[in-house]
């Protein structure tokens, strides 16, 4: 009885397993109801738009590595006491194979990412589903991403493979013999050439249109404009040109840019200023003239410098940013700056280096105080600890330094800026061999470097002491894209667009380089490495923790083939900090080769 | 069904094999394979005859259960050739005893390996030893790192009877050191601890505790707190006790600088603190390294002449010189008095502080200083800064300012500033006008474009004040500022009396008063 009972279930239990896969089959092929199938991602402008959008919500998942990359990697930032093996691996050029932050594929995953969209796209296009325009301005800023993706990864990886299939997995990049690591400049000239035979328009404020029916992406999202969030075409071709050692053109993209507000406009309130390092706005600045303890120092003046990294969205503040998405309490991703820097709410594991400090130090304001402002403005002492504060003025209270809300980590990545440009159009002048232009861009600004009695100080307007008449003093009379204006006449009245751009020293208080840079005046030549270091050592002071730090040093340690240029300066770091890894990190830089992260998908 | 039965059988067979052949191994993973872990302190004591004393000692005072108790204790056992001197009233007293036997024995396990170079171990008194891969205070440790299953035990060849602190052995003291004796036992203050004291009640208006009188009242040495805690068994001092003679020497020779209206304040309260504040030093000095000079606590060189040494106690918490003499010299001891420029306690108005910068700047060498100048529109006529200067010595003073003019509106000018002194409850009214000139004042003085150096002021003369000043207490002496009783004046920083724009700048990176000695 009990033998026959149990022969029977086991029966029972063999049929069922063999039913099982044919009954589930039609089951497994039912449309989800909760998701979109792969098949309907693509069947309008507003899937078009959604794919652009989710391309910069993913690539803002890569903040915090594009941080630590950028910057601990370089001589600013220093791994605090709390920071794990991992982040003082970086600091010390010591990464060991499992090391998270030198892995390649969250690059990659959004690349593959932007593939796939492009080839989207173009079935879109192809099934006419959304209009030429649209697609242009789409695909231009995939691409973009793509390519500043792809700068990035040969920035800290040399050379990577290069991709533009829409494969389906990271894994499948594995595959040397498909995808091969190709020559870093022979990437550049792949990402210039998809670059720069495409749409380069950017998206301005007076553009944007809301509403539900509008297929604009140049709108506003939860309270933020959303042109700031597309990256600028033209500085990143600009870039790009830079690294690629092709210097006019480079400097053809930043002046087209710098120009943009007077080109939009030339009535318009920040027509002079947009995109330029000007006296306007954004100044290290005392409200009472000699007194040190009266530095505008809040979120909120715009005549102050610190406002650039704690301002709300406006007029003024857009004439500064030009790429910069923002974190909200109200979206993700959460911001990791908090995490990374803050000692309140956060883990505090970067900080300053010591170097970064002794660099701000070393400078003396034009009204005698022994250090560069900017610095004080860039790392604040809370708690006793020397804390990066650029990224953490909309967390923290604007007085009292302490968070608002210690769950509500608002932020923004701010990627490029007006200071960002004018010192690469300053490099790409330098190394074009037109010093004089790069100095003023630098320094005084080109209607004081150009005014034909520099460098007495030249006054325009009361005591004006150069002539009244503008017309061939002020102006750089250049061969194109060096033909800058600043003339400033009064009878008659004319303003080049140049006229307040007077250089990111002077905006932060700082008296000229030495004039022997130019052979002591404009048209006289200069030495273009004096220059060059002077720039990249203004780039330090101006952009510390902005995530620039590595790529310009280490652009000019391609250019001039001479890895010391980074070694050195990582040196110095280490070695102020006291880390023993001092001389084994000198080592390690010393060959081109070794400035780069180990490649390993 | 007798098929599974016996299968079942089988299984259970199979298993209780397994298990049985298992059950040694099992057994042994908690087993001592070391032999010295069977054992406790107290066992280990007892079992070595040559500790037999120290062992009948722990019976006595009932050590043995706590050596034989599981938690970690390290033991410094002396063996019976060390015990044979000791005092017999010692053992005759089960007190004395506990307290001699406690202090060779600590909690926690301290191998020689982690005396690296040394160790300060708190015994069971509350007394530090200090412990070392070979020694332990004077005693060599012949037998060292003997460990069982509730700590270690090291032999040593000499007993660690507990030694006196600093402070208990001044206070010991009967020959020699009766004045510093007393100065230190006269700063004991007592003050009452809420915390510590028992509440009666509550007042039902106050809602505040009501005390019972006489409880939770808590005593504290003002040197202790000011200076060095030499009751304190986890500093370790040096520290010289003046004898009578000395005291007075030194006493005498800065009590001129602590003129008040009473001689014992004057004597045994700021003179006798400026002296004895720098006979304490950190750190063991043993007697061989003496010589020259050291740093006290307070940061003043101590002169030491080992020549001068009477007496010499190794404490508990450090080392105790007794000295007949200690030469400390006048300029250290009455230091310069600096008042820093952009450390002002207020300004003739309130309502000017546009006028008012606050610099950093470096100097000609490119060394830092901070400074504060009075520039801009709308400065008043002979504007000032006021400085309060707590406690000036009763003395003539050298006076002199670094003032860095750097102000250049167009081209590098002059300024013109004075300085003046002034007591509390000096009232000026002048005859014309509302400028203020102060009770000691300095005339107006040059100060040149980029002069980095000190300037020595001269020509001060007396002012009296409208509401006439009994007995004033500063004056002008021999042009210079001159100061009579020991107290707190106000310092003015003046600008010129003019009022066009950038006529009237002054500024100031310190004032010195140097003591004329």
């Amino acid at each position: 009885m009990k033998r026959f009972s149990l022969t029977l279930i086991k029966k029972a239990v063999l049929l069922l397993c063999l039913l099982v896969p044919f009954s589930c089959k039609n089951m497994l092929d039912i449309a989800p109801e909760a998701q979109v199938d792969i098949t309907n991602h693509y069947r309008n402008v507003y899937d078009a738009n959604a794919a652009v959008i989710g391309i910069y919500g993913q690539l803002m998942g890569i903040a915090d590595r594009y941080m630590v990359l950028n910057e601990l990697r370089a001589d600013l930032m220093s791994p605090t006491n709390n920071a794990d093996q991992y982040l003082r691996e970086i600091s010390t050029h010591t990464v060991s194979a499992n090391n998270p932050w030198a892995d390649p594929k969250p690059f990659y995953k959004i690349i593959l990412n932007c593939n796939d969209a492009l080839k989207n796209f173009d079935i879109m296009l192809k099934d006419a589903k959304f209009r030429r325009d649209e697609y242009n301005q789409r695909y231009a800023d995939v691409a973009a991403v793509r390519a500043w993706l792809y700068l990035q990864l040969g920035i800290h990886w040399g050379s990577v493979p290069y991709v533009t299939d829409a494969l389906e997995t990271v894994e499948d990049l594995k595959d040397e013999s498909k995808f091969p690591r190709i020559p870093f400049n022979d990437m550049l000239d792949k990402l210039i050439a998809t670059l720069a035979n495409g749409y380069l328009d950017v998206y301005t404020t007076s553009a944007s249109t809301t509403g539900s029916t509008s297929t604009s992406l140049n709108t506003t999202v939860d309270g933020y404009p959303t042109n700031l969030f597309f990256i600028n075409k033209r500085c990143l071709l600009g870039d790009l040109y830079l690294w690629r050692g092709k210097y006019s053109d480079a400097a053809t993209q930043y002046r087209y840019v710098s120009e943009t507000g007077y080109r939009t406009d030339p009535g318009a309130v920040n027509a002079f200023w947009q995109y330029k390092v000007t006296y306007s706005n954004f100044s290290i600045n005392y409200s009472r003239p000699g007194d040190e303890t009266s530095l505008i120092d809040d979120n909120t003046t715009v005549t102050g410098w610190r406002s650039i990294f704690g301002a709300q969205p406006g007029t003024d503040i857009n004439s500064e940013w030009i790429w910069t998405l923002p974190f909200d309490k109200n979206f993700q991703p959460v911001n990791p700056f908090i995490d990374l820097f803050s000692n309140q709410g956060g883990r505090y594991l970067l900080t300053a280096s010591k170097l970064a400090l002794d660099n701000w130090n070393s400078q003396t304001q034009s009204n005698g105080f022994p250090y560069d402002a900017r610095g004080r403005l860039t790392v604040k002492t809370i708690g006793g600890q020397p804390v990066i504060a650029k990224q953490l003025y909309y967390y923290l209270n604007g007085t009292t330094l302490v968070p608002t809300n210690v769950l509500q980590k608002q932020g923004r990545w701010l990627l490029y800026r007006s200071a960002t440009l004018n010192l690469h159009f300053a490099e790409a002048a330098c190394r074009d061999n037109y010093v004089d232009v790069a100095y003023a861009l630098t320094n005084a600004g080109v209607l004081q470097v150009f005014s034909g009695i520099f460098p007495t100080v030249a006054a325009i307007s009361t005591g004006r002491n150069v002539p009244a008449d503008a017309t061939n003093i002020m102006i750089t009379n250049r061969p194109a894209p060096y033909d800058l204006d600043a003339r400033y006449g009064d009878v008659p009245t004319y303003r080049g667009p140049w006229h307040r751009q007077i250089g990111t020293r002077s905006r932060a208080n700082l008296p000229n380089l030495p004039i022997s840079y130019i052979n002591g005046g404009p048209g006289l030549g200069g030495d273009v490495t004096t220059m060059e270091n002077a720039i990249i050592d203004e780039d330090g002071l101006e952009l510390a923790y902005e995530g620039q730090r590595w790529g310009d040093l280490l652009r000019i340690a391609l250019r001039r083939n001479d890895a010391s240029f980074v070694a050195t300066k990582v040196y110095q770091k280490l070695l102020r900090d006291g880390n023993p890894q001092a001389g084994a990190a000198l080592n390690k830089l010393s060959s081109l080769d070794g400035l780069y992260l180990p490649f390993k998908l | 069904m007798n098929l599974y039965k016996s299968r079942f059988l089988l299984l259970l067979l199979l298993a209780t094999t397994a298990l049985s052949a298992c059950k040694k191994q099992w057994d042994d993973r908690t087993a001592i394979a070391d032999q010295q872990l069977d054992k406790n302190l107290m066992q280990k004591i007892q079992e070595n005859s040559n500790l037999s004393i120290f062992a009948g000692y722990l019976t006595k005072i009932g050590y043995d259960k706590v050596l034989s108790a599981s938690k970690t204790y390290t033991v410094w056992a002396p063996d019976n050739q060390a015990l044979q001197g000791i005092d017999a009233t010692i053992v005759a007293d089960t007190a004395k005893l506990r307290l001699f036997v406690s202090n060779h024995i600590s909690n926690q396990a301290y191998l020689t390996a982690n005396a690296n170079p040394s160790l300060r171990v708190r015994t069971f008194t509350g007394k530090r030893i200090t412990f070392t891969p070979t020694t332990v205070e004077d005693a060599t440790i012949t037998t060292a790192n003997q460990y069982v299953n509730n700590g270690v035990l090291h032999i040593i060849n000499k007993t660690l009877a507990p030694k006196l602190n600093i402070y208990e052995y001044i206070q010991s003291l009967t020959t020699v050191g009766a004045l510093h004796k007393a100065y230190l036992q006269r700063q004991d203050s007592t003050f009452v601890d809420s915390s510590k004291a028992t509440v009666a009640s509550v007042d039902p208006a106050t809602g505040k505790n009501v005390l019972v009188p006489g409880t939770g009242i808590v005593t504290r040495n003002k040197y202790f707190t000011n200076v060095a805690n030499l009751a304190s068994e986890d500093s370790l001092y040096t520290y010289f006790v003046l004898t009578d003679d000395a005291y007075n020497a030194e006493r005498n020779k800065v009590s001129r600088f602590f003129i008040t209206s009473s001689v014992d304040t004057t004597m045994n309260m700021l003179a006798a603190f400026n002296v004895l504040k720098d006979v304490a030093v950190k750190g063991v000095i043993p007697q061989a390294n003496l010589g020259g000079t050291i740093l006290s606590v307070k940061g003043i060189q101590v002169p030491v002449n080992p020549a001068a040494i009477v007496q010499t106690y190794n404490a508990s918490n450090g080392i105790v010189y007794v000295v007949n003499s200690m030469n400390f010299k006048l300029e250290e001891k009455i230091p310069p008095i600096i008042i820093q420029g952009e450390t002002p306690t207020g300004f003739l108005t309130t309502t000017n502080r546009a006028n008012i910068q606050y610099r950093t700047k470096r100097d000609n060498n490119g060394v830092l200083y901070s400074d504060i100048q009075l520039s801009g529109a709308n400065l008043p006529a002979s504007y000032y800064a006021r400085y309060r200067l707590s406690n000036l010595y009763t003395c003539q003073y050298t006076v002199a300012w670094r003032a860095i003019n750097d102000f250049a509106y167009a081209t590098a000018t002059n300024l013109s500033q004075r300085l003046g002194f002034s007591q509390i409850g000096y009232f000026f009214v002048p005859a014309t006008g509302s400028v203020y000139s102060a009770q000691v004042q300095f005339p107006y003085t040059t100060v040149t474009p980029q002069n980095f150096t000190e300037v020595t002021l001269t020509s001060a003369t007396t002012n009296a004040s409208f509401i006439p000043i009994a007995t004033p207490t500063i004056n002008a002496t021999a042009g210079t500022l001159n100061v009579t009783k020991y107290a707190s004046v106000n310092m003015y920083l003046q600008g010129s009396t003019g009022t066009a724009l950038n006529t009237n700048v002054f500024t100031l990176d310190y004032v010195k008063l140097i003591p004329i000695y």
